[in-house]
């Protein structure tokens, strides 16, 4: 993670001064951070499973290690990854969200007929961030005003939501002449377009997350709810904010997948919010809340994506791959409680070790 | 009975010899003895933090002893597990409830040894029948249909200590019962009390009230610092003795020295004919700039919910909490932009984000003034904050956890010394920390003062309200039910006030 060097970028005035004028030698840290630490321990894992899987699979058939395939592996993970970041936030803020696969499925197909009906491309785009929007304000203010649990609540909205998908599609795909093309097949500069909005919203989401009083809040809510109340903090706004902010980037996922797939497919988001969930345990977020990082998650989206290309590559059948996803889920989630059972409860996410343990079964794969 | 009765050759029901136990940087216990004979009610005394708790963990196999025995009937407690206590017949009833709010009385009474018909079934009649059967042989006037959840607070400790006597009792343990009970009530338990002494079953009754040991027990035990101070039968000793083995008349607890306080000034809080849960009257107080206001009570006699209502963590159901004269923000985070610090009594669980680092523990909420985190700037500013607070340590690598009591503590004053808070209210400041850690952050608080900071204490430890408080209001059930001078009162006469009943006996006189 490239905190520290921000860190020593930063040399201007900082508001967060301490009135305490006591004039102290501030020691310097000798060490990194424990959370960076423990965020590394997540994170070099995986990135050892994508260079070894792409070396695999490259010495199999050349082609897999070229840029060209490698925007393609990512163009494949960009509705997935920016879906992931967005619920990297709820997980370290130990919330949960669902529905956000049949929200990418309905926003294409409202956004598919509205193209239908000849409407503007800003009007189309500005309806769907809005049906996003709206959807968060919902669970939102269910979860922080009547404190519903937040996975009843969104496993609710999931079958609501993907009825509606299939309600206003009549449950067939909406074609989409040119709504959008340039999302889905244009470029920015030598990027593909969604590989480029991938990476902006990984590298956004990272700073959010990690360096501003919103992101460091999300962090002490899914810590300790009570110690951030008891501190002063609007608990409530947050996890509304929270939840609107995470609708309505998943709402911008389902407008990019409409682009790339040319079509409103009330099927389209299907099964997405398992792997969305995969990828963030995996990149070493944990449910109950407090731990988790945007690289991490990242690097889960990284590994899902090297997975199922090799697969493909090595012409492995189609009917596997939820099997590769939903096994990576398992072991992450295994993995991850016997390191904690084995490090007493005490402490920083230290699962590597059981994932190193772990790797030659997910080579074998 | 008396210390004749050693010598008598009666087994004891449980004997604990020469016991030990220390934690890390803590004596917990020195050298305990304790000796119960079957049908003795036995009380232990003490103040907070005198080693009562960690005796009864003892006692019940919840920890080991680092030196010393304890033998139940004459049998090793060996393996040194509650499993091996439990069988023994080691009883303890908690000073918090667990009751199982959604069953019945009979089945929260039969918990753990369902009677069984033939067929290995549960018969709902059996077991109502043998339930109510047990209540009614304790006295227990309960009907044992009813959901547990329905039944007052104090029925439902009556309704525990039922199913920690279903089965057959040889020693019983009980962890001050009467806290959250009223007057009749407390004679309600006394009598179950009473009928199982009456079948031989020992009791070590902990508990802070001394009208309770004069009606109940027939030995006493005073344990202060860890060590046993003070051991008698109850017929050879009377009120002052007692008292004078509780608090340590040796010890010098003078007052910690401060500047002369400003002539009374306006109130910056006030509480106008408050009523809240927890209370069971309208509640009217005032906290004045540059005063420690302390309010002395045991748990649950409503003073953490008037800490709550002053730090905006709880709303009033009537009357009025003023700041500075204008009606005070409703909610927690208002109340905290506003100036009024809360230091939770649960550090571990309301106060700390335990698995972050310390400075993300102190910039949280108001003290994050700007939206920028910059991880670098924020560890500087907070160890300077930390500084200020006097901890120790500064070391950002590792997670808060690991950090002392009393470090700990100090992280959570950094957060409000970080603002400019002008009210500071703090729910058992000192507890889990250490003795030097202690009196560091009284100085603290007096320094605070002096700037002109009210600093309201919610505290259980005497010597801590006599040593800091300018004001104490005392509080039982629920109500505020006096208010003493801080600088000339006593820690015994603060044990005293919280005893109303004793002191409505006194009166009746």
């Amino acid at each position: 993670m490239s905190s520290n060097s921000l860190t020593r970028a930063s040399s201007t005035e900082t508001g967060t001064a301490a009135e305490a004028g006591v004039a102290v030698p501030t020691r310097t840290p000798a060490r990194l951070q424990f959370t960076t630490v423990a965020a590394a321990r997540s994170i070099v894992p995986l990135l050892v499973v994508v260079v070894v899987l792409s070396w695999v699979t490259g010495s199999q058939n050349p082609a897999f290690l070229t840029s060209v395939n490698a925007q393609n592996v990512l163009a494949q993970v960009a509705v997935l990854g920016i879906l992931a970041v967005g619920q990297t936030f709820l997980v370290v803020g130990g919330q949960i969200d669902l529905s956000v696969g049949s929200l990418v499925s309905l926003v294409g197909v409202v956004a598919a007929r509205c193209f239908a009906d000849g409407w503007s491309t800003p009007a189309v785009v500005v309806l769907a961030l809005a049906i996003g929007a709206a959807t968060g304000l919902v669970w939102g203010t269910a979860v922080a005003l009547l404190d519903v649990p937040p996975f009843i609540l969104t496993l609710g909205g999931l079958s609501v939501l993907g009825s509606l998908a299939l309600v206003l599609s009549d449950n067939t795909p909406v074609p989409v002449r040119d709504g959008l093309s340039s999302w889905g097949f244009g470029t920015w500069g030598p990027l593909r377009t969604p590989v480029a909005m991938l990476l902006l919203v990984v590298v956004l989401g990272a700073l959010l997350l990690h360096f501003t009083r919103f992101g460091r809040t999300t962090f002490a809510l899914g810590s300790s709810r009570s110690t951030t109340f008891l501190a002063g903090v609007p608990v409530k706004r947050h996890l509304v904010l929270l939840y609107v902010g995470n609708s309505t980037l998943a709402a911008f996922a389902g407008l990019l997948m409409m682009a790339r797939i040319a079509s409103g497919d009330p099927r389209a988001g299907l099964g997405l919010e398992l792997s969305v969930i995969a990828v963030v345990v995996l990149g070493g977020a944990t449910l109950a809340g407090g731990r988790g990082t945007v690289v991490g998650t990242f690097a889960g989206v990284l590994v899902l994506g090297v997975v199922s290309a090799s697969l493909t590559f090595l012409q492995v059948p189609g009917a596997f791959q939820s099997l590769v996803s939903g096994g990576i889920l398992v072991l992450a989630v295994v993995a991850t409680a016997l390191a904690e059972r084995r490090a007493g409860g005490s402490g920083t996410a230290g699962w590597a070790g059981a994932l190193r343990r772990s790797l030659p079964r997910l080579k074998r794969t | 009975m008396t210390d004749s009765n050693d010598q008598s050759g009666k087994t004891a029901a449980i004997d604990c010899r020469g016991v030990s136990k220390a934690y890390p940087g803590v004596t917990a216990l020195t050298d305990v003895s304790l000796r119960l004979v079957p049908g003795e009610v036995h009380a232990l005394l003490g103040e907070n933090g005198a080693g009562k708790s960690t005796l009864v963990k003892i006692l019940t196999g919840v920890e080991r002893p680092d030196r010393g025995h304890v033998r139940v009937a004459g049998r090793d407690l060996h393996p040194h597990t509650p499993v091996t206590a439990r069988r023994l017949g080691v009883r303890l009833l908690p000073q918090e409830r667990h009751v199982a709010p959604d069953l019945s009385v009979a089945e929260n009474v039969m918990l753990g040894g369902l009677p069984r018909t033939g067929l290995g079934l549960v018969s709902g009649r059996a077991v109502r029948s043998a339930a109510q059967q047990h209540l009614d042989t304790l006295g227990v006037d309960v009907d044992a249909s009813y959901r547990a959840g329905d039944l007052t607070a104090a029925q439902q400790q009556l309704v525990e200590l039922a199913r920690v006597t279903a089965r057959p009792a040889r020693v019983l343990v009980l962890d001050e019962p009467t806290a959250s009970l009223a007057g009749d009530e407390v004679e309600v338990l006394f009598g179950v009390v009473r009928r199982l002494r009456a079948t031989g079953t020992s009791v070590l009754y902990i508990s802070h009230h001394l009208h309770e040991v004069f009606a109940l027990a027939d030995q006493v035990t005073v344990l202060r610092n860890g060590s046993l101070v003070h051991q008698t039968s109850v017929a050879d000793t009377d009120a002052e003795t007692l008292l004078s083995h509780v608090f340590a008349a040796d010890l010098d607890r003078g007052r910690l020295d401060r500047a002369p306080r400003a002539a009374r000034t306006e109130p910056v809080m006030a509480l106008r004919g408050v009523t809240a849960p927890g209370l069971s009257a309208p509640v009217n107080l005032e906290v004045h700039p540059g005063e420690v206001l302390a309010l002395s009570g045991p748990a649950g006699s409503g003073t953490t919910a008037v800490a709550e209502l002053l730090a905006g963590a709880r709303r009033p159901v009537t009357g009025q909490v003023l700041l500075r004269g204008a009606p005070a923000p409703r909610t927690r985070s208002g109340a905290a932009s506003a100036g009024i610090g809360f230091v939770p009594a649960d550090r571990k669980r309301d106060g700390l984000l335990l698995e972050r680092s310390i400075s993300e523990n102190v910039w949280l909420g108001p003290a994050a003034t700007s939206w920028l985190h910059r991880p670098r700037r924020a560890h500087e500013g907070a160890c300077r904050v930390l500084a200020a607070a006097r901890a120790s340590t500064t070391d950002s690598t590792r997670p808060v956890r690991s950090l002392s009591g009393g470090n700990q503590q100090r992280v959570v004053f950094g957060r409000w010394l970080a603002t400019s808070c002008s009210v500071l209210v703090l729910d058992q400041p000192t507890a889990g920390v250490d003795i030097g850690a202690k009196f560091a952050i009284y100085r603290q608080l007096l320094d605070l003062t002096a700037q002109g900071m009210a600093v309201v204490v919610v505290s259980s430890d005497y010597e801590e309200i006599s040593a800091l408080a300018d004001r104490v209001v005392v509080m039982t059930a629920g109500r505020t039910s006096a208010e003493v001078d801080g600088a000339s009162t006593t820690p015994e006469e603060l044990f005293a006030l919280e005893s109303p009943t004793e002191r409505d006996l006194q009166e009746a006189l």
